[in-house]
Order: structure tokens, then sequence, then C-alpha cells
């Protein structure tokens, strides 16, 4: 078993350019959002809700496919510097995805008249979000560092199967939900499409600077787990 | 401006819920990373007995 002897990285200059670009997007992204692009004729000022919301939901799959692809290379290599990783981005992935869920609802209560209905890609991201919860919560319960990484990385790899489904939701069942992507691409308004691209980079940015500070978090704690057992042997 | 109350509340749980995790994510590192460095100080080669930082004592 592989493990890693990390020290703590230091705030780098790459961090402080990520931080620094993220602060600027999201600006540019609220700027967009609230004074550039125009209000929808139907439904009003609360669609503008759509461009963060989506933002969100992209960005939960990006990160569950990040969870799904480390989890593959700790099986594979067997380095814990990959499962610190996976782990990372699960509790980011939960963090985003309850968002979606928050935001959703306070779009729809307006616009469907009801806070929550059981339609397809509702309950399916409604699961999504349980079984990151689950695998939280296997990772707490489960025994030795190894062991909670293997068990770990097996539920990543298979809880990721309800990512396609829920993006699919919309197209394989019946549904109340928006399609924005459709074959014939994005039914949008030239400074929607503009507002929709600047927010989804905005947001983009912003997961990606958390999740640094997240991985910092997890090789930080390993750093220490390690000295402790290095400590505790030598006395 | 019908509705403003639902876009307005939606805004400030994003942004509420990502300031607060960052602000944890802060936290959880600054506590880490000073039991880290009481830990190193007892590192043998660093010159400091255990006794002398209460983060070895336990």
């Amino acid at each position: 078993m592989k493990t890693i002897d990390v020290t703590v990285p230091k705030k780098g200059l790459a961090v402080e350019i990520l931080g620094g670009l993220t602060f600027v997007m999201v600006l540019l992204s609220l700027w967009a959002i609230f004074i550039y692009v125009p209000t929808e004729r139907v439904m009003g000022i609360v669609q503008k809700i759509f461009y963060y919301h989506v933002s969100l939901g992209f960005n939960t799959f990006l990160a569950f496919f990040i969870v799904f692809i480390y989890s593959i290379l700790y099986l594979w290599k067997r380095d814990f510097y990959y499962d610190i990783v996976a782990h990372a981005a699960a509790e980011v992935g939960i963090v985003l995805c309850s968002l979606v869920l928050i935001t959703g609802p306070i779009w729809a209560k307006p616009i469907w008249g009801t806070w929550w209905t059981w339609d397809a890609r509702l309950t399916t991201t409604l699961i999504l979000w349980m079984i990151y919860i689950a695998y939280l919560m296997l990772r707490s319960a489960a025994g030795s560092d190894a062991q909670k990484a293997r068990y770990a990385a097996v539920f990543g790899i298979v809880g990721f199967v309800d990512v396609p489904i829920v993006y699919f939701s919309i197209h394989w069942w019946r549904t109340i939900h928006p399609v924005v992507i459709k074959a014939s691409g994005m039914s949008l308004a030239p400074e929607m499409k503009q507002t929709m691209f600047i927010s989804l980079a905005a947001i983009t940015l912003l997961h990606i600077f958390i999740l640094t500070l997240r991985v910092k978090v997890g090789l930080a704690k390993h750093t220490l787990e390690g000295l402790k057992i290095k400590l505790t042997a030598g006395h | 401006m019908e509705n403003l109350n639902y876009l307005f509340a939606a805004y400030c749980v994003i942004w509420t819920v990502i300031f607060g995790y960052m602000f944890v994510l802060s936290r959880r590192l600054k506590s880490i990373q000073a039991e880290l460095d009481a830990l190193k100080a007892c590192e043998p080669g660093e010159g400091k007995s255990c006794k002398d930082t209460c983060a070895c004592s336990g």
C-alpha cells in the first residue's frame, strides 16, 4: 500500500491567480445577470435564477465525475492522494448539489405554483444527492484508512451511474422541467447564451478554487495523522 | 418586478452557503496547520521536548 508523505502546500502563485480570476468572473457574471441580460418575457425577473442554477448543476456533475475518475485511479494505483481528491470532490459536489436542490424550488414556486413535484429530473437529482451523502457516511463508518478508501472508491464509481440518468431524465420521461440543451443546440437568445456561458465559467472557476482549498485540508489532515502515528511509534 | 423576493432569496442562499463553506474550510485548515506545526516541533532533532507543546500531550 502506497502512502504519501506530503508537506502541506503553501499558497502558491497559481492559487492566487485562480482566486483573482474567479473574483473577476463572479463580478462579471453578476453584472451580466442583473444588468446586461434582458428580463425573460414569460417568467419575468425570477428567470434570472436560471444562470446560476444551471451552472451549479453542471458543476455538480463535474464534481461527481472527478470522484469517479479519482476513485478509479485510487483502486488502480493505491495512492492515498487520489482518495483525498475523490473525498474532497464528493464533499464539494454535495454542497453544489444542495444549492441546485434549493434554487430549483425557489424558481419553481412562482412558475409552477409549487415548491416541489416528483418530476423525473427533480427526483433523480435528489437521489444523486442522497447517494453522495451515503458516500460520506460510508467514509465515516468504515474501519481503517485503506478499507475506508477502498469502499469509498467502489461506491464513488457505482454512484456515478446516476449522473447520466439525471441528465437524460428530461429526455427519457415526461417532465415539466425546462429542456435548455436540445439536439439542435441551446434554445436561448444571444444575450442569454452569453450570460449563461459567463456564469458557467464563473461557477466552474469558483468550484476549482473551493476544491483546491478542500484538497489542501485533506492533505494537511493526512500529514497530521501520519505525523501522529510516527510520533506515537517513536515514544 | 414581480417575484423579486424569490430572485433575492435564491442568490442570498447561494452566496451564504458558498462563503459559509469557504469559511469553514479556512478554519479547518488553520486549526490542522497549527496542530501540525506544534507536532513538528516534537519530532526528533527539533530540539524541543514533547512536554513543551500541549498538542503532543494527547
